[in-house]
């Protein structure tokens, strides 16, 4: 037993304020998840606490065989963020008014080499364009290239399949190629 | 390695991810999150504990009958449980868009759904003038290409008189197709959906395409 599932174990026999240890240890990374879905920093925190609240409704629920008590909360709280964008009316994702019939023509290899290149200008137009991207996407980003989680565990978090995340991160890459490469005159 | 292979190399990308995420800071909570939580979980009042030994018996009782039915039911379940079309690009939202576009063109449609055998299946059928402003045609096709070709029943096919389109929505176990045809400077569009399993309903479509045409000949005669 891990000192994780221990802890739960603790919690879920009765040891309540137990319950803070995980609170202190995961907080930051829940925030950050949901933060970079939520620009208004007030709410995202408020999505935060909701999230361990539920969590710790749901706790006997928690199955370690299926997913690291990381990626339990980011679903949970990547649920909370869709509820909150229910509510609001928010745009969660769209597949906005690009051309994707150009970007499907984009060679994955040129797209990929060109991204590959670190270069000062280059990421500061490619820091723009990341910013324009729709919030799924920027998640989609985040979850993969940030926090290097496999796709497996993102296709947990955001309720999706691991097939469609690669298609979708291709494309993210093919867009973000074809929005710079005017400005940069490749 | 992450068994991704489109995803490989991508340095400036990973860098400006990376920086975004150092710079915005965004994981500092406030000083009193940790007190916030813990008081809404006493608030609640619910304690969660595993559950008594004998609760866990007679649990485990009731849950090996109900096993049985969940499984049955495994995936209408699963379907019903992600119904939710938030982030997730529907099928039926090209219903949506045609419905809109004819709209503002007040463009004529009909309900077929006479030949409906089931409530989850409807047919409507537009009949949209054939020409440049509305391209209907390219309109659909850009549609299509919307959706991720890997998506579940995703098969389409362009000519110069017609235009197929068909999907599935897995969740809700609903096919769909977009049939669009050209006929004597008009497109007749089909739009219906039906049940995963069921056969797509052709009567109402036949039926109206018969006497489109034999109007139109008259009309031309």
């Amino acid at each position: 037993m891990t000192d994780e599932t221990f802890l739960i174990s603790r919690i879920l026999n009765g040891e309540r304020d137990e319950y803070r240890q995980l609170i202190q240890r995961y907080g930051g990374m829940v925030m950050s998840f949901i933060s970079s879905m939520v620009d208004v920093r007030e709410d995202a925190e408020d999505l935060a606490q909701n999230t361990f609240v539920n969590a710790y409704r749901a706790l006997e629920q928690y199955d370690s065989d299926i997913s690291s008590f990381a990626t339990w909360l980011n679903r949970i709280a990547y649920h909370e963020v869709l509820r909150h964008a229910r509510q609001k009316r928010l745009p969660v994702s769209t597949l906005d008014g690009d051309s994707w019939l150009i970007i499907r023509a984009v060679d994955d290899r040129v797209a990929d080499e060109w991204l590959a290149n670190v270069d000062e200008e280059r990421m500061r137009l490619l820091d723009e364009a990341v910013g324009r991207l729709p919030g799924y996407d920027r998640t989609l980003l985040k979850l993969y290239y940030t926090d290097n989680l496999p796709l497996k565990d993102i296709a947990f978090i955001l309720d999706s399949e691991a097939g469609r995340l690669a298609s979708r991160l291709r494309r993210i890459r093919n867009k973000l190629y074809i929005q710079l490469k005017d400005k940069m005159r490749i | 390695m992450k068994g991704d292979a489109y995803t490989e190399g991508t340095d400036a990308l990973r860098e400006v991810m990376r920086r975004r995420n150092a710079e915005s800071a965004p994981s500092r909570l406030s000083g009193n999150f940790e007190d916030k939580v813990m008081a809404s979980i006493r608030k609640d009042g619910r304690q969660v504990t595993y559950r008594s030994r004998w609760w866990g018996i007679a649990a485990s009782l009731i849950a090996a009958g109900l096993s049985m039915f969940l499984l049955w039911n495994h995936d209408a379940g699963k379907r019903i449980g992600q119904a939710d079309d938030t982030g997730y690009p529907a099928p039926s939202k090209v219903d949506d868009y045609i419905d809109k576009l004819a709209a503002y063109y007040s463009i004529p449609s009909y309900n077929l759904d006479s030949d409906a055998d089931t409530t989850n299946t409807s047919s409507m059928m537009y009949v949209f003038p054939d020409n440049d402003e509305i391209d209907l045609f390219g309109r659909l096709l850009m549609v299509a290409v919307n959706y991720d070709d890997d998506m579940p029943g995703y098969r389409l096919n362009r000519e110069q008189q017609q235009l197929r389109f068909e999907l599935q929505d897995s969740r809700k176990g609903i096919k769909y197709l977009w049939l669009a045809e050209r006929i004597n400077r008009q497109i007749l569009l089909y739009c219906t959906h039906s049940p995963i399993g069921h056969p797509v309903p052709v009567a109402g479509y036949l039926e109206f395409y018969k006497e489109f045409t034999q109007t139109i000949n008259k009309l031309v005669l």
